[in-house]
């Protein structure tokens, strides 16, 4: 996002702003799509948090970091601030229950894809929220590990180490372990 | 019907699932549904106190602390004996 | 459509700094204002009563720099929190009530009269401090010494009524702008009668013997009703005053340094709704020499 528009948005230009919302709302979707937010929640979230930016906006200083770094920054706090919604994770809980049968018998190979999604988001949900943002953000195609350590407020050595730790243990729910 | 092998997810498999999959979509017209809340919003009126209000503060002030204080200190207010 | 105000934290702090409270309805928060101002008025008057009508007179002191320290954590707490609020309350929507004139009124209020009023009472019924700037009653009160008076003296409801022996403080007969401070050695109807060095007082003389004499002075331990003090006289000859028994409402006073004193021998007696307050505690107590800190807490009997 070049800096023009960065300086108009904090002048208070709205339709400067309204390019900030088009070009960062399939990634932001995205990332709280796979942090396990369902669609209409993810909406609620991506919404609040562009009203926050904005209401934030003259506080951005461009130079201390990237744009994105700073929504997404938004973004995680109010999808962790959702997860512990006690009605939230009632509703996921009751989604997955029910796979749990699932994931110890079938080989993977004989899953439709449709089926293959549901494993993975119920393997998800069995991650805690922190790494879940941690997964969320490094397979978005927009992040570097330098972002996602920015975002995540832990040394890129970290994230790297966590990441794999996180694939094995997804891996381990995906393939019937516990 | 061939008997199904167990086989494992690999990484490769797992990293394109997870690319893939559990992502949200943005609605039709999400950024014109961002601005109108954005429109909706009470006014910010971004001001600092005016320089009257610091006036008066600094002014009714010294009035003010002089009786607390003196309200503090009621006790030790000496008056004097002829 | 709502107009967001951010406060300002500077604001509020200073608000609550003049008068406590204050800042906390800057910050839209009634409730917290109101009792951080009456934490701060009201929690001091029951402590300050407490001691002056049932703790030992040696423990005013530090029961009066007691109640200061609880006022000023009131005050800086009331000065914190505001501070604090208001910072964190980016998008603070005005309320309907907060207008200049109803700022100005309860400043006004509070400052011009709620606040004085307390004070007022506090030294009018509690506690009051004298400065001694004469050596009539020396060598008990010395000239320099800075004292509380206990107030809940002397009236309806009182702690304590006026008896023989008390160091009291009463307005001047002659002269109703002043106060000064003596000893009440005759109550009504007391019979006195003084020859040379000896008061009697119904027929028995105050005097316990114990006579000091150096150079010029001579110190006498007399007892009044259940109080022993010292007087001191430095010339031989004292005018005689001839028996006479003490009016119905009035007091017979006298100061501990007997040839240095103005007191019921001159101005006769005083009348008992003139006495105001009784000596407690010296908290200070200076000389030419500099501070009489030996003095610094002194139970005055």
């Amino acid at each position: 996002m070049d800096n023009t528009i960065l300086k108009q948005i904090k002048q208070g230009d709205k339709r400067a702003f309204s390019l900030l919302v088009d070009r960062f709302q399939k990634p932001l979707f995205s990332y709280l799509g796979k942090m396990g937010l369902s669609q209409a929640i993810a909406e609620e979230v991506a919404q609040e948090t562009f009203i926050r930016a904005w209401q934030a906006r003259e506080k951005f200083d461009p130079a201390r970091a990237a744009v994105i770094t700073w929504l997404f920054t938004i973004a995680r706090r109010l999808a962790i601030n959702e997860f512990q919604r006690a009605m939230h994770r009632y509703e996921r809980v009751n989604n997955h229950q029910s796979l749990e049968e699932y994931a110890d018998e079938a080989s993977h190979a004989s899953l439709s894809n449709q089926e293959q999604h549901q494993l993975l988001s119920y393997a998800l949900s069995k991650l805690p929220v922190d790494d879940r943002s941690l997964v969320a953000l490094a397979y978005i195609k927009e992040f570097e590990f330098s972002a996602i350590s920015e975002i995540e407020n832990i040394p890129v050595g970290t994230v790297k180490s966590r990441l794999y730790r996180i694939r094995q243990q997804l891996k381990t729910t995906l393939n019937g372990g516990q | 019907m061939n008997k199904q092998t167990n086989k494992a997810f690999t990484d490769s498999e797992l990293d394109e699932l997870l690319h893939i999959s559990a992502s949200a979509t943005p609605p039709e017209h999400f950024t014109q549904q961002v601005m109108a809340s954005i429109n909706a919003l009470p006014q910010t009126i971004q001001n600092r106190p005016t320089w009257w209000q610091w006036l008066a503060l600094t002014l009714g002030g010294v009035p003010a602390i002089m009786q607390t204080l003196a309200f503090m200190f009621s006790a030790w207010h000496v008056a004097a004996i002829g | 459509m709502n107009h967001i105000k951010p406060r300002h934290p500077l604001m509020a702090a200073g608000m609550s700094l003049i008068l406590p409270g204050f800042g906390q309805l800057y910050n839209g928060m009634v409730n917290r204002g109101l009792l951080v101002f009456m934490a701060f008025t009201l929690v001091t008057l029951p402590l300050v009563l407490w001691v002056t009508f049932s703790l030992p007179t040696s423990m005013t002191l530090a029961l009066l720099i007691l109640t200061v320290m609880i006022n000023a954590g009131i005050w800086i707490y009331g000065i914190v929190d505001a501070w604090k609020t208001a910072k964190n309350n980016e998008n603070y929507i005005l309320k309907d009530w907060q207008l200049p004139a109803v700022y100005l009124l309860i400043f006004l209020s509070a400052i011009f009269y709620f606040v004085p009023s307390m004070s007022q009472y506090m030294r009018t019924n509690l506690v009051e401090s004298f400065s001694v700037p004469s050596v009539s009653m020396a060598p008990s009160v010395l000239q320099g010494d800075i004292l509380f008076a206990n107030k809940n003296y002397n009236c309806v409801g009182c702690a304590q009524a006026a008896k023989r022996g008390d160091i009291a403080i009463f307005i001047n007969p002659n002269n109703r702008t002043q106060y000064y401070i003596k000893r009440i050695v005759g109550l009504p109807g007391d019979r006195i009668r003084i020859e040379g060095h000896q008061v009697m007082v119904n027929s028995v003389s105050l005097s316990k013997g114990d006579v000091d004499e150096t150079s010029n002075v001579t110190v006498i331990t007399e007892k009044a009703g259940n109080i022993e003090y010292q007087v001191q006289y430095n010339r031989r000859f004292n005018k005689p005053l001839k028996e006479f028994i003490v009016p119905n409402g009035e007091v017979f006073v006298l100061g501990d340094n007997r040839n240095n004193s103005k007191d019921s021998r001159h101005f006769g007696t005083v009348p008992l709704q003139d006495v105001v307050g009784k000596a407690s505690q010296v908290w200070m107590s200076r000389s030419e020499d500099g501070f009489r800190w030996e003095r610094l807490g002194l139970v005055l009997k």
